[in-house]
């Protein structure tokens, strides 16, 4: 009899796990779909829909609504599936890891989301989302910018007031200058993470290195570190005492700069110059479009789409990515490539002409990127680094 | 005298519950009790647990142990002593405890004064000031704070932008003045003056005049009597104001973030928040448990102030022949002081939120550069600024604002029924464990930091057997009605005090059942009472933020979430326009159950 | 020393008229009681002597110096009038003891701590409460109470005390004690004393004038059985006195001289005043305190018993004589079957004979039935 039973178990265990293995997971299903054609996808994705799901998605930037209006344009079957939900950047991953997998009614699909180290300890390590990407853009995206798929990146640069002429910033090391006390904008880190990652790569040893050679450019002597560990702390430990905190948000630095006290300069998000009202643009400079800067003229930092694990319709959320990945998405009627300051990885999407900007070639070399492995590696020492600077 | 009880009663156990449940008081105060364990000391043990566990990203890696597994790291950490904790800890206690004691001073001063003015003497002008005075509790705090930012910022402060002050007067503050501790305990303090002017100046309302008048006779001095008669009579209520304001002071996010960063002034729920965002969740859980404690320790002193041998009850007395102070002289100098006072703070932030809704270029007020597009601009003229279309015509907007007004109600609702209920059954049942514990459980919700909560209720809306919670209007239901029980369940108390016990026993030597007692003769008798304590969660949902950010399925759901992002992002003209919506919704609110019962919120705390 | 005048004092509020056209003068050392039913005025008029209130126009003046004077704008406030004031719930300060309640008048004064001490001591032993020094108010009964808001009111030793219904929340017992205590206490403390109050036995007892108030218009003002014996009106006659008159319906045949014919109860009367009768219209009242209606067989007046009300002392009989109720007093506990046939009488020489029109009193003096 209790052998009757036990075996009665361990079939009943192999079918369950057979069952299981013919379901397939979000993961394989994002596995198949890299290889499939945009037509195949939509014909996935329709039976998906057709199967009760919507593509609930999360994003940090508002113009992925209008993308996915763009996209439910261009496949006119997924009218009303794609559903946009803004999140605060703040509260992106405590969301997310909560409500992916709980089984909770509407939870992400997918998600768009900044702040690379994040999506990797929470999401990424966690198995709470997987990465996509398709198999057909391989060769027009930087293969660092792959896994996990960016769908676009965004630049924070150096800008100033330029009410008393030109500041002739050629060097960041002039920023650590006391003449700068108080006159330099930069959102609240311990607040904005991807001021914090920017702040946290200049530690790296690539960083560090090209900020030591900065130094030696600027006060030409040798860096010695001192009490600082490499010459990326030490810039930041210049930087933070200068930082005025007075704009809480990229959009109010933009806007406060420009009508605010001349001399004054900030590393905000470049977008953020379309908030500016017309009749205060023009006291605004970008330090690099007047110069080239030694050490960077600011950072990039990219936005990442990622699926969830328990996503009902993978294959609707491949093609959206693909979608956004494409000339199509990104650089439809009012979307990104419209505005200054947001660059597809896709390099053959050039920014408009007439936009005063650059593509993402020209500034991958002169700002500074996201490492997510550098990051996470050294994430503790450098927050808490930071964190007392701040105050 | 147990013993003998013992003795006396012996009926069978069975016969004593049955006996027990016979009262619906009992019902009442064991359904509340069991409720309440669940919902407020369920997120409080979240939070203890919080405090000593790992949790998922930077502390498993930094500390390199599975999540969920016991710790004491996190106190280590925060109190190693080191520039962390000074930075993370102590300076942010400081200057938490200076605001939220500076604004409770402030509150109560203020409040208090006008209340005695409108209560007490033959002041000018009292249905003006009244009436406007109480404007400022309507608006959400922050945008106070924006108010304060925009009259007196100017070119030599933060980041040299030119406020009105500069602007009409050519006045430049010190940024002492602008930026920092200063204006965050006036922004803080007035905002909850109206609060302290609701709750003193009903107590003061319905003290016995003759306990001033007696004094007046022997002689005492119109100070004296303030001081040695009036004051210590309403300590109580001053102590529980300074309680309320002090919680909120030492837990409000919005602005020290606005009115601190500018000079690096940070404060305990900012650090939490930056905390918990960094990955440190365990200390940001600590920070938050601190202001409970704090919160419980003045929740102490008050009661054992008020749990003296001096039992404050006040005694309605003849209060229809108060005899108003004379002002004489001094009369219209002070009533025209109180008219500007109010007036700048509650009249003026107004303006300038319409005017700020109607400027393209902040700062810049000439003709030219107005616009109604923020309001009812069609989608090609705003597309700059980021929204589809102007407030009026956007129905994401509307949506928010119907959810936003919805979720008032419903939880008004839900919390004015369960207030007068637990003000019932405790009355009833007054001096037994039972009430007093529902009563202080009730209370508790009010100790914990706003953030905090939305914090642990997302956990709990996120656990395998909640789930189906997250993310829904139930959701936010629940955890409003739980947090505003506070003040409802007080105002309950305080109206069921006044009804005589006969009142309901006449009707029960009828055999009225216990729900038409309730219903047919209770809550007749103390309507306009009970209604506005209906009426105060209304206020207290549509200026909600800090609560919801977490829980509600993205940021334009509600109003007010909306109206937070519009401001933290820079959209200042929409949130301006926000701001004036709500408080336009809320006086609709307010005036139309004034009109159609006669209650009004200002009615509901004084009870 | 310190009298009291009132002169056309009128206290409205908006259009209601709590007190109209006052005229009063209280007395040095007089123990006066505003009498009527609430709403009267008479609180209302305690408070504006006080200062408490304001009238809307008049003069007060007390110890010959005007108070209040609308035409001179003259208004002192409460606490330069020199008086004490005893309020109906007391207004014991809940967060003081009984000493500290008692002693904060004196501190008003700045008196030395040790004279605050004496003095206190003094009052606590008038009273009878000195164990209660170190209590709170809210530990002692409504009687103890009582006694502290007194000891609090005497203790700077006012000239005028005014009194606000002070002993309307005790029960009937001590209610009787202290009675017999205020009366003391005013011959002890030498001061004048204005009491309010709706209790007619209390006014009648205690004062040496009561004041009778109606819908803010004075009523009567004279001693108590001067108001007892020869009210005024039909009002006051009703409502002093306890049972309450009897006022049989009668008309007038014919009036000569101190004569006065009447027709009541179907019957002939004479009624034969002690002075001359003043100006009448035929329908007329005849007022009769149940102590002159004694129950006597072969009495003029047949009734039917309605209900008897022993107290042990005395008995108050009810008698319905044709259709009329009447009250009648008996010495000692009899008890009368009820709807027995008995026979009432008219004695005594302080019948009052009203106007049925104005209700004013017309005359006193003695009836016969014929």
């Amino acid at each position: 009899m209790k052998r009757v039973l036990s075996l009665l178990v361990v079939l009943m265990l192999v079918l369950s796990i057979s069952a299981a293995a013919m379901a397939e997971t979000v993961e394989e299903a994002l596995t198949a779909a890299a290889s499939m054609s945009n037509e195949e996808l939509y014909e996935k994705a329709k039976e998906e829909m057709a199967a009760g799901a919507q593509l609930n998605f999360y994003s940090t930037t508002s113009f992925a609504e209008k993308a996915a209006a763009n996209f439910m344009t261009d496949y006119p079957e997924l009218a009303d599936k794609i559903i946009y939900a803004e999140i605060d950047d703040g509260e992106t991953y405590t969301i997310l890891t909560s409500t992916i997998g709980s089984g909770v009614k509407d939870s992400a699909d997918m998600a768009l989301t900044q702040n690379g180290p994040d999506l990797k300890t929470y999401l990424l390590d966690e198995g709470l989302s997987f990465s996509y990407f398709p198999e057909s853009l391989k060769d027009v995206v930087d293969e660092q910018n792959q896994d996990p798929a960016i769908v676009t990146f965004i630049n924070s640069l150096l800008i100033y007031h330029n009410g008393n002429g030109s500041i002739n910033l050629t060097n960041v090391w002039q920023l650590t200058e006391p003449e700068w006390n108080g006159k330099v904008f930069f959102k609240d880190p311990t607040k904005e993470t991807v001021n914090l990652n920017f702040l946290m790569m200049l530690t790296s040893p690539e960083w560090s290195e090209r900020l030591a050679a900065a130094y030696e450019a600027y006060y030409g002597k040798a860096f010695e570190a001192g009490e600082f560990k490499n010459a990326g702390y030490a810039w930041i430990d210049g930087f933070l005492k200068n930082v005025n905190y007075t704009y809480t948000s990229a959009s109010k630095i933009a806007t406060g700069i420009a009508s605010g006290a001349p001399g004054n300069l900030g590393l905000f998000v470049f977008s953020k110059l379309r908030k500016v009202d017309e009749a205060d643009r023009g006291n605004l400079t970008v330090v690099q479009f007047e110069n080239e800067v030694d050490g960077f003229s600011g950072f990039m930092y990219p936005v990442y789409a990622t699926v969830a694990k328990d996503s009902d319709c993978p294959y609707t959320c491949a093609l959206f990515i693909n979608y956004l990945l494409s000339e199509g998405g990104f650089a439809g009627p009012k979307s990104w490539n419209s505005s200054q300051g947001y660059y597809s990885p896709n390099k053959t999407i050039l920014k408009p002409e007439g936009l005063e900007d650059q593509a993402y070639e020209y500034w991958s070399t002169r700002l500074v990127f996201e490492d997510l492995e550098y990051i996470d590696e050294n994430y503790a020492d450098i927050y808490e680094f930071v964190a007392v600077r701040v105050g | 005298m147990t013993q003998t009880n013992q003795e006396v009663v012996k009926e069978p156990l069975k016969y004593r519950i049955k006996g027990f449940f016979s009262k619906p008081a009992n019902i009442l105060l064991v359904v509340f009790l069991i409720a309440l364990i669940v919902l407020s000391l369920l997120p409080l043990i979240t939070m203890l647990t919080n405090m000593f566990t790992v949790h998922i990203g930077t502390e498993k890696k930094i500390y390199r142990l599975p999540v969920g597994s016991f710790t004491l790291k996190h106190f280590e950490r925060l109190f190693a002593g080191d520039d962390w904790s000074r930075v993370n800890f102590w300076t942010p206690l400081i200057n938490s405890f200076i605001v939220a004691c500076g604004s409770g001073v402030l509150g109560i001063a203020v409040g208090g004064t006008v209340a005695w003015f409108i209560t007490r003497s033959d002041l000018k002008c009292k249905g003006f000031i009244s009436s406007v005075f109480v404007f400022p509790y309507m608006m959400p705090a922050w945008t106070l704070a924006l108010f304060w930012t925009n009259m007196f910022q100017n070119s030599k402060v933060g980041g040299g932008n030119i406020g009105m002050m500069e602007s009409i007067f050519g006045i430049c503050m010190p940024e002492w003045f602008v930026y920092g501790l200063f204006p965050m305990i006036i922004v803080v303090g007035l905002h909850y003056s109206p609060f302290a002017y609701l709750l003193i100046g009903g107590i003061l309302k319905n003290m016995d005049a003759t306990l001033e008048e007696s004094a007046t006779i022997l002689k005492a001095s119109r100070w004296t009597i303030i001081k040695r008669i009036t004051v210590p009579i309403v300590l109580p209520a001053i102590l529980s104001t300074f309680l309320l304001i002090f919680s909120s002071g030492f837990s409000s996010y919005t602005v020290p973030v606005f009115l601190g960063s500018a000079v690096k002034m940070f404060t305990l729920s900012t650090k939490m928040r930056a905390l918990i965002q960094a990955g440190y969740q365990g200390q940001g859980y600590i920070i938050a448990f601190v202001s409970i404690v704090l919160g419980c320790l003045i929740l102490g002193i008050n009661q054992w102030f008020t749990g003296k041998r001096k039992s404050f009850t006040t005694v309605t007395g003849k209060s229809g022949q108060v005899s108003l102070v004379k002002l004489r002289g001094a009369n219209w100098p002070i009533s025209i002081f109180l008219i500007i006072f109010t007036v700048f703070f509650a009249i003026i932030p107004l303006i300038s939120f319409a005017l700020e809704s109607i400027i393209k270029q902040p700062g810049n007020y000439s003709f030219s550069n107005m616009t109604l597009d923020f309001w009812i601009g069609t989608e090609g003229s705003t597309y700059e600024t980021g929204m589809i279309s102007g407030i009026l015509l956007n129905p994401t907007m509307w949506k928010a604002l119907g959810r936003q007004v919805l979720l008032a109600l419903v939880v008004a609702m839900i919390v004015g029924t369960c207030g007068m209920l637990i003000g019932y059954a405790c009355v009833q049942r007054r001096g037994t464990k039972l009430s007093q514990a529902v009563e202080s459980l009730a209370f508790f919700p009010y100790l914990m930091p706003a953030m905090s909560f939305g914090t642990i209720y997302l956990a709990v809306a996120t656990s395998q057997s909640f789930k189906f919670l997250y993310g829904t209007f139930g959701l936010l239901v629940l955890v409003s009605a739980v947090k505003y029980l506070p003040f409802a369940s007080r105002s309950g108390v305080n109206s069921m005090l006044q009804i005589a016990p006969e009142i309901e026993e006449s009707a029960l030597i009828f055999g009225t059942p216990w729900v038409t007692r309730m219903t047919r003769i209770l809550f007749p008798i103390q309507k306009s009472s009970i209604l506005s304590g209906y009426l105060l969660p209304v206020m207290s949902v549509m200026r909600e933020v800090a609560m919801y950010t977490l829980l509600v399925p993205y940021a334009r759901y509600l109003l007010t979430t909306m109206l937070f992002s519009f401001n933290e992002t820079g959209y200042a003209q929409y949130g301006s326009a926000v701001t004036l919506l709500i408080i336009v919704v809320i006086i609709i609110i307010n005036n139309l159950t004034n009109k159609l019962t006669g209650a009004s919120f200002d009615k509901g705390i004084g009870g | 020393m310190p009298e009291i005048i009132l002169e056309n004092v009128t206290k409205r509020f908006d259009k209601f008229v709590a007190v109209e056209d006052l005229n009063m003068k209280i007395e040095d050392r007089g123990f006066v009681t505003l009498l009527g039913p609430s709403g009267c005025g008479k609180t209302t008029t305690l408070r504006m002597i006080a200062g408490l209130e304001t009238p809307t126009s008049g003069k007060i003046m007390i110890d010959g110096q005007p108070v209040y004077d609308s035409s001179k704008g003259i208004n002192l406030p409460p606490n330069k009038r020199d008086i004490g004031f005893l309020f109906q719930n007391y207004a014991l300060w809940p967060h003081m003891t009984v000493y500290d309640n008692i002693a904060f008048g004196l501190e008003m004064l700045k008196w030395d701590k040790g004279r605050i001490r004496k003095r206190v001591d003094e009052l606590l032993a008038l009273l009878k409460i000195e164990q209660f020094e170190k209590r709170y108010p809210a530990e002692l009964s409504g009687g103890q109470q009582q006694r502290v808001a007194i000891a609090r009111t005497l203790a700077p030793s006012p000239r005028v005390l005014f009194m606000d219904e002070p002993l309307s929340n005790l029960d009937a017992k001590l209610r009787q004690e202290m009675r017999a205590e205020l009366k003391r206490l005013h011959s002890d403390t030498n001061s004048t004393f204005v009491y309010v109050t709706h209790d007619q036995l209390e006014a009648m007892t205690l004062s040496t004038r009561v004041c009778l108030m109606e819908t803010g218009v004075l009523q009567q003002y004279d001693p108590p059985l001067t108001v007892y014996n020869q009210p005024a009106n039909k009002f006051v006659a009703g409502f002093v006195g306890n049972p309450t008159m009897n006022f049989i319906p009668a008309k007038l045949v014919k009036k000569e001289g101190k004569q006065v014919e009447l027709t009541l109860l179907g019957k002939k009367a004479d009624f034969t005043a002690k002075e001359q009768p003043g100006e009448c219209g035929s329908d007329l009242i005849l007022g009769v305190r149940p102590e002159f209606l004694p129950i006597r067989d072969g009495g003029p007046i047949e009734g039917r018993i309605y209900s008897t009300l022993p107290t042990g002392m005395e008995t108050t009989v009810q008698v319905t004589c044709d259709g009329i109720m009447m009250t009648g007093v008996v010495f000692g506990s009899v008890d009368f079957p009820i709807d027995s046939k008995v026979n009432l009488d008219l004695t005594g020489d302080a019948l009052a004979l009203f106007d049925a029109e104005t209700g004013k009193s017309i005359a006193f003096g003695s009836a016969k039935i014929i």
